[in-house]
């Protein structure tokens, strides 16, 4: 939208300017009377964002001037980049590529890209510097300060952003690598106060960035997940402080966020942009601490949990990142019981969300994904994320490289969470994982649609690797995949699971349980299931050539006190049947059925599988449950109504 | 998740109209006929080539179309934007060791015209 509206201006310009020409280089300041703002914008743009950088100075000049409200830049372009779209420097106003300083000092919008609405200066003595290194963006501040001084001041992060691995990528000058946290703290030390940071870039919402700023600035204007490439709407966020130039740096933070979600309804693109006051993580912190020593201290058995919490959280695109409040609640469901952990869970919870700190959040799905991709759904995002991986692949540290647990380290030495991480994620095993590619397993236990009416509840059972069994009714996530909604609840007669892309290798069995069948219906049952999901899917019994399997309460596992795996593989039970096992290697073995075996490995495997506890929970239930009156039974032997296409054979 | 589900079973559905039969598979092109050929958009492909990351070194045209951390697809030299997540072994500032396939969408956007140059059409990836 901004794109379209600055190629009007050009084009309605464009016989008037050519490419070229320069703008005055005689820096210093301009405006006059004593400045309530000066916006600083540290604009590293020479990398594959150049294009973006030279639409956003356009918007700032499009914001007019104010004499309480300056706006400069340091900002360069990548010449690679431009030369893609055979331009030189001139197509953005300037004589070279050198990095240069820029002061919007006039009024009436942007007539040419590039700077042309105020003073420009090349720093260096004319050349390409460094905008990775901290002393290049602690010069830049010194310089504005000195330059344009104000009571308050508005630095702008400009570049690519990447949470705790690092931000600001310079092609030129600085090669691939990007400038560390460490070296964005060493760039702002000794800068003077700086009222508000707003971190124009992608995934840097995160407890690692405010770590490494907490004392250095007041408030800080982030994003947890991805942002659009054309990043903030400078002129109206500018026009926001031209407007009421007397507005405090709390206000100023939380209006940024608003105008930034406010400039996207109705986008393709998710967003999200959160404020904090940094005079709130202390209290944050401490809370953050005083879990992380509980969570560690409840290793390894709390492990699981946590990974599974992890997992089951709010992710973004750096996949380890995950929604810190999103973690607790779900955490939260799973530690039913411990109500010294839960304390500890709400405490966070309550620091993490208090206006003291978190000042504004939004974020939106974005809608009508780029034309058929897949969006983004950041509904759970809650303003801040933490480096948090669920131990399954992909959602690891890195072996190596600034997102390893040693650069953590490194980065954040001594804080609680650096040592939970260590134990909790230097203690996961290497999980052995298969990439199924863009082409993952997915089966559904289908049945008998007349099953509804009869009020029968059949239960899709799917029994991972990790040695725990997960049923749709107890909920949606699991570790290498996704279950549908329960059946009972949303009167289907099918449930089921799609898997992960990255999956745990091992087998994978999968059991329909009969949980109710009040009229004593007993149900047959098929699997539905494809390797592809742009395919049809395959009938594991019918497509074999076999009988449809039927499900009652005659023998019922629930009757037996000692339930084994083996004896519900072997066929001993009526009511819990073995149906099929998948075993990911690599690539995934063909879905095949096992006959009887001599497992012995018990449903209430301890640690693993089902817990006493839990096995007693079930019985409870069910018991209460399969109250009902018997009715004769019935028996399909064709192909039912299904509730999606499938193929017949294989 | 309930609806991504049906989603899914939906979409089988409308793929899979009628007593079997298979969709057909995604047409495979190259990184340089995803870039000169406007009659891909809207279609639904596989493209192989290396993950460059974000910008070092930059070879495809433009602006990232999506987020600031879409990433090249470089194939023979020319590279090709594309939204979404990247392959295996490929971060934002590490190119990946080795080329791989990936199923795509084509779409297309519009480079603005910089320093009164006309703006020109141009195509990327989606990736599925």
């Amino acid at each position: 939208m901004k794109a379209l509206h600055r190629i009007c201006v050009v084009a309605a310009l464009a016989t008037a300017a050519a490419c070229g020409g320069g703008s005055n280089e005689n820096g210093g300041g301009g405006g006059g009377g004593t400045r309530e703002w000066t916006v600083m914008v540290y604009m590293a743009a020479d990398n594959s964002l150049a294009v973006q950088g030279i639409l956003d100075l356009d918007e700032m000049e499009d914001a007019g001037i104010n004499d309480k409200v300056q706006v400069v830049a340091q900002a360069e372009f990548s010449p690679s980049v431009l030369d893609q779209q055979q331009c030189t420097a001139a197509c953005f106003n300037r004589p070279n590529f050198n990095t240069f300083r820029y002061a919007i000092t006039q009024a009436g919008g942007s007539a040419r890209n590039g700077p042309d609405r105020g003073t420009v200066s090349e720093i260096g003595g004319g050349s390409n510097v460094d905008m990775t290194d901290p002393n290049t963006l602690k010069d830049f501040i010194n310089w504005a300060k000195t330059n344009f001084p104000a009571n308050h001041y508005l630095l702008v992060l400009w570049n690519h952003g990447g949470g705790y691995t690092g931000l600001i990528q310079d092609e030129t000058s600085g090669g691939s690598g990007l400038m560390s946290l460490a070296d964005l703290s060493a760039g702002l030390t000794g800068a003077g106060p700086i009222d508000v940071v707003d971190f124009d870039m992608c995934l840097m919402a995160g407890y690692e960035t405010l770590a490494k700023i907490n004392g250095l600035v007041n408030f800080a204007v982030l994003s947890e997940e991805v942002v659009p490439g054309e990043g903030n709407p400078y002129t109206s966020i500018i026009d926001g402080i031209q407007a009421n130039p007397a507005q405090d740096a709390r206000t100023l933070s939380g209006m940024i966020v608003d105008r930034f979600n406010a400039s996207y309804q109705g986008s393709k693109a998710s967003t999200t942009l959160s404020a904090y006051d940094l005079s709130g993580f202390a209290a944050f912190e401490t809370a953050l601490n005083s879990l992380a020593a509980d969570l560690q201290a409840g290793l390894p058995g709390l492990g699981a949990t946590i990974s599974q919490s992890a997992g089951a959280s709010q992710k973004y695109t750096i996949v380890e990142l995950t929604d810190l409040v999103n973690f607790l609640d779900t955490l939260n469901t799973k530690v039913t019981g411990q109500a010294a952990l839960q304390a500890k869970i709400a405490a966070l919870r309550t620091a993490a969300t208090a206006t003291a700190f978190r000042i504004n959040n939004r974020a939106r799905t974005g809608v009508g994904q780029t034309q058929g991709g897949d969006v983004a759904d950041v509904s759970r995002s809650t303003g801040l994320n933490i480096v948090l991986p669920s131990g399954t692949a992909p959602d690891i540290l890195p072996q190596s490289g600034n997102g390893s647990l040693t650069a953590y380290q490194t980065l954040l030495p001594g804080k609680a969470w650096t040592t939970f991480l260590a134990a909790y994620a230097g203690g996961q095993a290497t999980t052995p994982v298969t990439d199924q590619g863009d082409t993952r397993f997915e089966a559904y236990l289908v049945w008998d649609p007349a099953a509804i009416a009869q009020d029968a509840d059949v239960d899709f059972w799917m029994l991972e690797p990790d040695g725990n069994i997960y049923v749709p009714a107890f909920g949606s996530v699991t570790p290498n995949g996704t279950m549908s909604n329960d059946s009972y609840g949303d009167q289907t007669n099918f449930e089921g699971y799609l898997s992960n892309r990255f999956v745990e290798k091992g087998d994978y069995l999968i059991f329909a349980n009969l949980w109710r069948d009040p009229a004593n219906f007993q149900p047959a049952y098929d699997l539905a299931y494809r390797y592809d999901q742009t395919a049809g899917f395959d009938l594991f019994f019918q497509g074999n050539g076999q009988p449809n399997p039927v499900l009652s309460l005659q023998t019922s596992w629930l009757n037996d006190p000692t339930p084994t795996l083996g004896e519900v593989i072997g066929g001993a039970y009526t009511d819990l049947q073995y149906v099929a096992t998948q075993t990911f290697n690599a690539p995934p073995a063909p879905l095949a059925r096992r006959g009887p075996t001599a497992s012995t490995a018990s449903l209430k495997t301890s640690g693993k599988g089902f817990t006493p506890a839990q096995i007693a929970t079930l019985r409870r239930l069910v018991t209460i449950d399969r109250l009902g009156g018997a009715a004769s039974p019935r028996r399909f032997t064709g192909l039912w109504q299904m509730p999606f296409t499938a193929r017949g054979g294989r | 998740m309930r609806s991504g589900i049906i989603a899914v079973l939906v979409g089988a559905m409308a793929c899979h109209p009628a007593n079997g039969g298979t969709v057909p598979a995604p047409q495979k092109v190259s990184v340089h006929e995803v870039l000169t050929s406007p009659s891909l958009v809207g279609k639904t492909v596989e493209v192989t080539g290396r993950c460059l990351g974000y910008s070092v070194p930059t070879i495809a045209k433009g602006s990232p179309p999506v987020t600031r951390s879409d990433w090249q697809l470089e194939d023979q030299g020319e590279a090709v934007w594309v939204t979404g997540r990247m392959t295996d072994g490929c971060t934002a500032t590490t190119p990946a060791p080795a080329a791989s396939t990936i199923s795509a969408l084509v779409a297309q956007d519009t480079l603005p015209g910089l320093g009164g140059q006309k703006p020109v059409a141009r195509q990327y990836l989606v990736r599925k």
